[in-house]
């Protein structure tokens, strides 16, 4: 109860500051959260619902596919010494790199459709995955895997109660920061070769000039990133219960 | 069972930390080895649960030791729980691991008078992290006890422990111990601990050393730290321990 006082305080708080600026900008250009909020009925006629179900795709799939690929990489870059010594440097290399400066090679070899926006959200995220699990299955007590095999473990057994408990602290405290940088690379990637996507609709719009419904698009997305990130708050309270004290 | 360990030899690395060392547990005694940090104490648990290569014949009565074949427990100085277990899972782990399968009703009903015996009956629930030290080497000789254990190894099991929670530790583990009699290695730089607790002593120095006899194994282990005999013992003791360590 005390945590939804909090985010309903903070969210009057922003919509008072953005109200202040709205008024002493006085344009067009910063409308009052007033205006945006009566503009909201408006997106049901502009196909909201299709720009948003366009958006979560992009998004779901993006890091479905960068846990399929960074959680195994991350598990075995530690379980696996010999693969580890060869991939643990590239990922380190590869890591710092401004992927997003990759879009045009990615459209250029993917085309102007849903996988190029996949690809390169995922190319980004995925990083974030591999590095936080392998950093997780690192940090597991080495005395851990040394009771299960003194009881006489296999490996399935190594793997289920100390590697895949462990690795999934790394997946979601990954995805909780991936999260950030995925929605802004989806806002980017859906500015090009498309006509759905929240990102594709707050551009459109700004194109328009109808700065009421771009800002209502805006709320949408911030809605959609808040929502996603209460729903990983939630899972992670839930799976890493062990985690709180 | 009676644990023959013969030839033992062991490496850490490049350096020989077990060096040709042999030596016998009769069935249900206690064997405390003393030994000071990197004499190969641990290593020589290492080495028996087949955690690190070595040479050499170690066997539970005739069979060679075999952590899939044997119920083996180790208690550890950290004591090893699994941090996303709870206690009762913890507790349940090894005997869970060992069969491969979910516990029957029987097993639940075992792991639960350990629990309780132990006084960690109303923490079943709680993760190891909100526990305190004292209540983490509970559920620690709770792992070990519920599975039955041919062979218990204490790794400095006790040696985190402040003194008043470890006298209350040394008496659960010999309640514990007395309940299931168990082929034990205490493995301990303590002295007050190896005569406390050992039938027998092994001091280790370069990765050998000889079995002798405690000179308290005939008082009850219950009773042995009131004993008269018990001080004069440890003096007696720590002299031959700190001859042997400076050689």
């Amino acid at each position: 109860m005390a945590r939804v006082t909090k985010t309903l305080g903070a969210l009057l708080a922003l919509n008072l500051l953005w109200w202040l600026a709205a008024v002493l900008v006085g344009k067009p250009v910063l409308p009052t959260p007033l205006t945006v909020y009566a503009a909201f009925p408006q997106l049901l006629t502009h196909q909201i619902g299709w720009h948003l179900y366009f958006s979560l795709y992009r998004l779901g799939w993006s890091l479905v596919w960068s846990a399929v690929i960074g959680i195994p990489l991350g598990i075995l870059i530690v379980r696996a010494p010999r693969f580890g010594a060869w991939v643990d440097p590239v990922v380190y290399l590869t890591y710092p790199l401004p992927k997003i400066a990759l879009l045009p090679v990615v459209m250029l070899l993917a085309g102007l459709g849903d996988s190029a926006k996949i690809i390169m959200i995922s190319m980004i995220t995925v990083f974030q995955i591999i590095i936080s699990v392998r950093d997780a299955v690192r940090q597991v007590p080495a005395g851990v895997y040394k009771q299960l095999l003194v009881a006489g473990a296999n490996r399935w057994e190594l793997f289920r109660d100390a590697t895949w408990p462990a690795s999934l602290a790394g997946v979601l405290t990954a995805l909780r920061l991936a999260l950030g940088t995925a929605i802004a690379t989806l806002f980017f990637t859906e500015v090009y070769g498309t006509s759905y996507g929240l990102g594709y609709f707050i551009m459109d719009e700004w194109n328009r000039l109808d700065y009421p419904l771009m800002y209502a698009g805006i709320v949408v997305l911030a809605a959609v990133a808040f929502a996603l990130f209460a729903v990983l708050n939630a899972l992670e309270r839930r799976v890493l219960r062990w985690q709180q004290v | 069972m009676k644990l023959t360990v013969a030839g033992l030899t062991a490496l850490r690395g490049d350096q020989l930390v077990l060096a040709d060392l042999s030596f016998v547990v009769p069935d249900r005694g206690i064997l405390a080895v003393l030994g000071p940090s990197g004499t190969g104490k641990t290593t020589l648990i290492d080495a028996l649960t087949r955690q690190l290569p070595s040479t050499g014949d170690c066997r539970l009565d005739d069979a060679p030791i075999d952590p899939r074949r044997q119920h083996l427990a180790v208690v550890p100085q950290d004591y090893g729980l699994l941090p996303w277990r709870t206690v009762a899972q913890n507790v349940a782990l090894p005997l869970k691991v060992s069969q491969h399968h979910r516990l029957d009703a029987a097993q639940h009903q075992a792991v639960a008078q350990v629990m309780a015996a132990l006084g960690i009956a109303e923490l079943a629930k709680r993760y190891p992290n909100r526990l305190s030290g004292g209540q983490q080497q509970r559920v620690a000789l709770a792992r070990a006890f519920a599975q039955a254990p041919d062979l218990l190894m204490l790794d400095e099991a006790f040696s985190a422990l402040d003194p008043v929670v470890k006298a209350r530790a040394y008496q659960l583990f010999i309640s514990q111990w007395q309940a299931r009699p168990v082929t034990t290695l205490l493995i301990t730089h303590d002295l007050e601990e190896a005569l406390a607790l050992g039938d027998a002593l092994l001091i280790l120095h370069h990765g050998q050393g000889q079995v002798q006899a405690n000179p308290l194994a005939k008082v009850p282990l219950a009773t042995r730290r009131e004993d008269a005999r018990y001080y004069p013992a440890v003096a007696a003791l720590r002299q031959e321990v700190e001859a042997s360590w400076q050689e």
